[in-house]
């Protein structure tokens, strides 16, 4: 049976923790990404209006782009700095630190996995067992930064460091067609996530809006092993056209380009992780025992790339953890705020935060 | 042979998500005609430079044991016919089977990140051991491969050989191992690196992996193909791909190692870039080590305008007979389906154009006499207007007066002044000019979508791809095979504003890369139709004086010199060097990609340049300028003819 067969989720973020609030004996900490998204703080702010005062505490990893130019980022620019002022108005006291993480190095490589993950370790390793429930706000987080991350606060929480792990999400379709992600590099494997050796490789790309470009450059990383692609779509989702949208996106460079099959789309629930966390789970398992070691191939396994909403990639990040599954994806090198959007994205997200607990007290059998 | 709806979009051309016999079918031999089998396997390191998607990748997987076995077991097929002779040619495959063993390794995220694993000075160490480990892995699973093949045979029992004891050879290498036991260690140890690779900050460093202070793994395979009879006849070729991934001194620290001579073949391919990588990288130049590596320009020997046309020819070819519904089309079919403009122009259009002509002319200080020309045609446009061809060579003398109105000295009868004999490329220009101000298609023919693919094989793959499209459709729909050329040159048109805007998000520094290529299109396009043509049939690109990169290139900030490394690399912008001016002066020249020639108006053929200076190229990649500001930074103008490029 696999670890979240049976999940505890609430959709109602602020709901659930103005009820878990109540023990007298909570320690919170909250980790988040402060950057540009308007989201950043949503979970600490829902949190900082519980009257938990001492038993809140936080640790921000301040995300330092690469923008070459000021042009480039100048009002995602401008978002950080309201960030950092709506951070200070909420005047929780106990801060565990506010951590410089480079999302690039000079050499353009993708650093920010390597870069949280050392700045969590170093940073509040020693901190964690101080706090019941540690809360990590994906939100405003890259995917580079959270998977290792996360990945990483579940063994700790293993090991009995902590008990509790919470993840928040806010998903706001809206806000995020007015953010683009642009200067992508090259796809690499992320963070304590890279493939084991030469296996042949079964690749399930999670598609999202407009991702040709970025699934042209995982392909060219793991094309050459690349046995197998099965493209994941989000259905049923919000708009129940947005698979056959993203079907007609990408269906030339998957079916013309990339020679994938029709029978090998899969459907998952956009608002469900673990809709896809199973599914996953299922063809990794189904791909193991019908290929590894047939036809010459040698071993086989199974790379996943989280190109689409926040929750989805978590239930994939869920897959990939239990699994050993290695993750491959492209990052944006900058993100940018047309000007006109600007002001959208002032007023903030009309999102409502999810919970989705990973580990503690639901799981204690 | 399986057949696909339209073989130009296969972005995989890679064994295995396609089968092995349409790799084989795809694969495009004529690169390999151009190289001889002593530069391949010589001594020397052999460093392979190319933008990407000039073929690198495939050049290297070609010599795969998988992929000689494959071509070599269907040797009898037709399609791999010229590709046998090809590689019997440089002796990497014989009748008996392949002779060559590449192992290609991809300089991966992997290789690099040792970097970060264990003690910072433990990392070149560990460098040394992955790389060994995954060289002799790949050797191992060649030999495995041409066992199966029964190319080979090693009998029961056969071991490896080992090199001589000494305290700095690793274990790995010091026994004499059968297949199977040097398999089983070279798992355990890659185990290792993946579970270091893959580890937490405060993991322990897994007890299997150890570092070296040097790289054995050539060594070591020296003596198994000189001490192993049956390996005797066999040359593996170390292969490591994408080499620009790695880190700045792990790329330092892999030249020491491969640029000592060895019998054993090491070629490393890398992505075309200005300066910066290239420092590093270069093995030719300045080093003191002169002589003990060569080089392969990929990009150079494709830009042969006359080698590239027949690469392209082969590629299409091959692609056609892959894709359903154009399996029978030759390639003169193919060219045959890109239909010539249709002659008759509405007689509005031609007097337009001709109103535009008298209005340009009105001030000439000579060759006055196209003046009277133009006058002429305007008063009978309506019963008998000129048609293109017609117009185009009035356009020309136009040019040719204009030419002849900015000599310095006036003639003394401006009238009777003959401007100078036209040639093709004040011809190019005048159609270039008339097809715009007509707004008729300029961009049509089969030539202009090879043109347009700047000598890459991805782009002349994508550029053909959506012709290819109509053309199955229309099959299907029984409709006559043919594209009118509004149509050529409307998907010519889209191809370039997708390319153009993709340029923000497919690279690094894309914002500033897209800044730089706005200006510079602006400003190609305004010299180019400025009235007297000046360099005709266009300026596509600038040139900085090599001397002056050297001795400048202090002053251009190195995030600008990122900017213009990373549009060479993602080939935005193509390098040629050029020897022009002054005896054995050298000019770095930049030309657009040509998609982005299409994107400005722009002509498609190389030559025509400007010299910049360092500060403009600075200022045009910070903000958009003017054409005049760009003009005050920029100095003479030049034209290089094609294939002078060195």
């Amino acid at each position: 049976m696999s670890r979240w067969s049976e999940y505890y989720s609430n959709s109602d973020f602020c709901g659930f923790w103005a009820e878990r609030a109540k023990d007298e004996g909570l320690q919170v900490l909250v980790i988040f990404a402060l950057g540009f998204d308007p989201r950043s703080l949503t979970a600490l702010r829902c949190l900082a209006k519980l009257g938990l005062r001492d038993r809140l505490g936080y640790l921000a990893l301040r995300l330092k782009t690469s923008a070459v130019f000021a042009q480039s980022g100048s009002v995602a620019e401008g978002l950080v700095e309201d960030n950092v002022t709506a951070l200070n108005g909420l005047h929780v006291k106990r801060v565990e630190g506010i951590l410089d993480v480079d999302t690039h190095d000079e050499e353009g490589h993708n650093v920010v996995g390597r870069q949280a993950l050392r700045a969590v370790a170093n940073g509040i390793a020693l901190s964690l067992g101080k706090y019941t429930d540690v809360v990590v706000d994906i939100s405003g987080m890259p995917r580079g930064a959270f998977y290792p991350l996360i990945s990483y606060l579940i063994r700790q929480s293993d090991k009995g460091k902590f008990p509790n792990l919470h993840v928040a999400v806010v998903e706001d379709p809206l806000l995020d067609s007015q953010i683009s992600g642009i200067e992508y590099g090259k796809a690499d494997y992320l963070q304590t996530f890279r493939k084991q050796g030469t296996e042949k490789v079964i690749w399930l790309p999670l598609i999202g809006d407009n991702e040709v470009a970025r699934l042209e450059k995982i392909h060219n990383e793991i094309g050459s092993s690349c046995i197998e692609i099965c493209p994941i779509f989000p259905f049923p989702a919000s708009s129940l056209r947005h698979a056959d949208d993203l079907l007609l996106q990408h269906a030339e460079l998957l079916f013309d380009g990339l020679l994938v099959s029709r029978d090998n789309i899969l459907l998952c629930d956009e608002q469900n992780p673990f809709d896809v966390y199973r599914k996953i789970i299922d063809v990794h398992e189904y791909y193991q025992g019908r290929l590894s070691g047939a036809l010459a191939l040698g071993e086989v396994t199974t790379v996943v790339s989280p190109l689409a909403s926040k929750m989805l990639s978590l239930g994939m990040l869920l897959a990939a953890i239990e699994k050993t599954l290695p993750v491959c994806h492209v990052e944006a090198g900058v993100y940018r705020v047309d000007k006109q959007n600007e002001s959208a994205l002032r007023e903030g997200s009309s999102g409502v935060p999810a919970e989705i607990w990973l580990t503690g007290e639901p799981y204690v059998p | 042979m399986p057949r696909v709806r339209n073989a130009f979009k296969i972005r995989a051309a890679d064994p295995p998500l396609i089968d092995t016999s349409q790799f084989l079918q795809l694969y495009c031999p004529v690169l390999l005609e151009q190289f001889d089998e002593e530069k391949l396997f010589s001594d020397r390191l052999l460093v392979i430079r190319g933008s990407p998607g000039a073929g690198k990748s495939s050049f290297l997987r070609l010599f795969e044991a998988s992929a000689l076995v494959a071509i070599h077991t269907n040797r009898d097929q037709g399609s791999t016919e010229d590709l046998v002779q090809a590689l019997e040619k440089l002796r990497a495959l014989t009748s008996d089977g392949p002779k060559a063993l590449g192992l290609y390794i991809h300089c991966d995220g992997a290789l690099r990140d040792v970097a970060h694993v264990g003690t910072g000075d433990k990392s070149p160490f560990l460098f040394n051991a992955l790389l060994d480990v995954r060289i002799t892995r790949l050797f191992l699973t060649a030999l495995r491969q041409l066992q199966d093949a029964r190319v080979l045979s090693l009998g029961p029992g056969f071991q490896l050989s080992a090199l001589d004891a000494s305290d700095v050879v690793p274990e790995l290498f010091s026994k004499r191992l059968t297949l199977d036991e040097m398999a089983e260690r070279c798992q355990i140890i890659e185990r290792g690196f993946s579970a270091a690779l893959n580890s937490f900050p405060d993991d322990p460093l897994p007890a299997e992996i150890r570092g070296h202070s040097r790289l054995h793994a050539l060594s070591y395979l020296e003596r198994q193909v000189r001490d192993v009879p049956a390996l005797n006849n066999l040359r593996p070729v170390v292969m490591l791909d994408d080499v620009q991934d790695l880190y700045p001194d792990q790329r330092l620290h892999l030249r020491k190692e491969l640029v000592r001579r060895s019998p054993i073949a090491r070629w490393l391919a890398v992505r075309t870039h200005v300066y910066g990588l290239e420092e590093v990288i270069s093995f030719q130049a300045g080093d003191g080590e002169r002589g003990d590596s060569q080089e392969i320009d990929l990009d150079g020997a494709l830009a042969q305008s006359s080698l590239f046309a027949r690469f392209a020819a082969n590629i299409v070819d091959r692609r056609l007979r892959a894709t359903q519904f154009l399996e029978a089309a030759k390639l003169t079919d193919f060219k045959g389906y890109f239909q010539e403009l249709e002659e008759n122009l509405p007689a509005s259009s031609v007097a337009r154009v001709l109103g535009n002509m008298a209005d340009e002319g009105a001030d000439l200080r000579a060759g006055r006499g196209v003046l009277a020309k133009i006058d002429n045609a305007l008063k009978v446009v309506n019963e008998s207007p000129l048609n293109f061809a017609q117009l185009v060579e009035l356009q020309q003398m136009l040019i040719g007066a204009r030419r002849l109105s900015k000599r310095a000295q006036l003639p003394l009868f401006p009238d009777m002044e003959f401007p100078q004999p036209p040639d093709a490329k004040t011809e190019e220009a005048a159609l270039l000019f008339v097809s715009k101000a007509l707004r008729v298609p300029y961009y049509k023919g089969f030539d202009k979508f090879v043109g347009a693919s700047s000598a890459n094989v991805h782009q002349l793959l994508s550029n053909l791809a959506p012709v290819v499209d109509l053309l199955v459709h229309r099959a299907e729909l029984d409709q006559a095979l043919r594209i009118s050329a509004k149509e050529q040159d409307a998907i010519l048109r889209k191809r370039a504003d997708d390319y153009y805007n993709s340029l923000v998000s497919h690279h690094r520094h894309g914002a500033a890369i897209l800044q730089f290529v706005r200006n510079l299109g602006r400003f190609c396009a305004a010299v180019t139709y400025r009235p007297n043509a000046p360099i005709a049939p266009g300026v596509t690109g600038f040139g900085i004086n090599r001397a002056q990169l050297s001795s400048d290139k202090a002053r251009l900030d190195p995030i600008k010199t990122q900017v213009l490394t990373e549009a060479v690399a993602g080939n935005i912008l193509t390098v040629r060097t050029i020897r022009q001016g002054t005896a054995g002066a050298e000019n770095e020249v930049f030309y657009l990609n040509r998609l982005l020639c299409v994107k400005f108006d722009l002509p498609l053929n190389y030559g025509g340049w400007q010299h910049v200076s360092l500060s403009l190229l600075d200022r045009m990649m910070e903000k958009q300028l003017s054409t005049s500001e760009m003009s005050n930074g920029s100095r003479s103008f030049h034209w290089s003819e094609e294939g002078s490029a060195e």
